[in-house]
């Protein structure tokens, strides 16, 4: 997973507090790694993810190269090139795709 | 992202609240919401072509504001469906802004009536909601109607307006002077609490306590600074005054941001077959490092692009 700007940073949306409660809160939009990484280590307990995660850089060069706001899916052969890309989400974000993608092409 | 899914549900029933139920013998009903997305003239023409291809809706005007494009629909139409459907023409759509304030003033009912009179006709005010009967007397308004406009209306009814809720925004400031920007918010009345977080290029602004989004942008102003809201007027924001235990009614709702600058690129630079980007970034250990390219020769990756919202 790369990690990347809030989708909906003005949400009202229930959030971990730390102490196992949840309550209303705003998840800010990151503009730093280091909010980046305080978003992401919370959404990865929360949806207790075990992929590896990565958080995109200060000045979003890897979201921009990949144009990949809100949310986006690649595939990325071994040979560097991309094999799979997914259009734009959240109506093309389709992981039945990529599922249909990797079957016919990861052996 | 993740919750997308449910949540544009209820956010399309935040659109109608108690409305939210059609009847067919209403009369057509005019409501208002915000499109974001591309505003140039041919992109307005298409959005109300997109509206309008619903036969139920029977008028549409547009004005662009700050926020995106205000939308004021007359006519019936299924909120969730009109989402999807501009959604593919590029438009996310959002429920109105609510601003709720304290009412200071007379109480007796010919002169709640007066308030009610003078709020409704300011421009964009869509809907006035009064709680006669809170202690103290509340009033929220839905729409776009400026915050100055509401409380100029309602001085001249004879009542002072006191705004409720937080407001978050990013400044673009200094970091020395990120004290004398401190200094010209507290000096608002009704300013409770006050966070500034030094982040890069600036610095995010949170203000909770009794505050009104115009009055803040203008004391902001005032001191020299300009304040950008992170986010705009939203549904009952008296809400994010205090944190609720889990378990009580949570009235949550997603709301669809605008794109950063450059986020909707008219046109993506990577192709099926081309050469991926190459990139280092920082893993979730917040201290090993991954580069995509190391990965060349060795085996395919699935890069999954998000974010916890």
């Amino acid at each position: 997973m790369v990690y990347i700007r809030e989708a909906h940073p003005d949400s009202l949306l229930n959030v971990e507090t730390g102490d196992g409660n949840t309550a209303l809160g705003i998840v800010a939009q990151t503009y730093s790694a280091v909010d980046r990484l305080a978003n992401l280590q919370q959404c990865v307990h929360l949806l207790q993810l075990t992929m590896p995660a990565l958080i995109d850089s200060d000045d979003n060069a890897v979201n921009r190269a990949y144009a990949a706001w809100p949310d986006r899916l690649y595939a990325v052969n071994s040979d560097g090139t991309i094999g799979f890309k997914s259009g734009p989400g959240p109506m093309g974000f389709k992981s039945a795709d990529l599922a249909d993608w990797l079957k016919a092409n990861v052996k | 992202m993740f919750r997308s899914a449910l949540c544009a549900v209820l956010a399309a029933c935040a659109f109608l609240g108690p409305r939210c139920t059609a009847n067919a013998q209403d009369l057509p009903q005019t409501r208002s919401m915000v499109a974001i997305g591309p505003s140039a003239d041919g992109d307005l023409k298409r959005l109300r072509e997109a509206i309008l291809r619903n036969p139920d809706i029977l008028d549409v005007s547009l004005r662009p504001i700050s926020s995106g494009v205000l939308v004021r629909i007359t006519g019936e139409f299924q909120p969730q469906e009109l989402m999807l459907s501009l959604r593919s023409i590029g438009f996310d759509l959002m429920p109105p802004p609510t601003r709720s304030y304290m009412v200071s003033g007379p109480k007796d009912e010919a002169g709640l009536r007066r308030l009610t009179t003078a709020l409704e006709a300011v421009p964009d005010a869509d809907q006035v909601m009064l709680s006669a009967q809170a202690d103290p007397v509340t009033v929220r308004v839905r729409g776009e109607a400026s915050g100055l406009a509401l409380l100029a209306a309602a001085k001249t009814a004879g009542f002072e307006l006191t705004g409720m809720g937080s407001y978050a925004a990013r400044v673009t400031v200094q970091p020395a002077a990120l004290p004398k920007l401190r200094e010209a918010v507290l000096r608002l009345p009704g300013v409770r609490q006050i966070t500034l977080r030094e982040v890069v290029g600036g610095a995010t602004l949170d203000v909770r306590g009794m505050v009104d989004d115009d009055q803040l942008i203008g004391a902001a102003k005032g001191a020299g600074y300009e304040i950008r809201p992170l986010a705009a007027a939203g549904p009952n924001r008296a809400a994010l005054a205090g944190a609720q235990p889990s378990g009580a009614a949570a009235p949550s709702g997603e709301r669809n941001s605008p794109p950063g600058v450059g986020e909707r690129a008219p046109e993506d630079l990577t192709k099926v077959g081309g050469v991926a980007p190459d990139f280092e970034l920082l893993m979730k250990d917040g201290k090993s490092r991954v580069r995509l390219s190391d990965f060349r020769g060795k085996q395919p990756v699935i890069l999954i692009f998000g974010s916890y919202t």
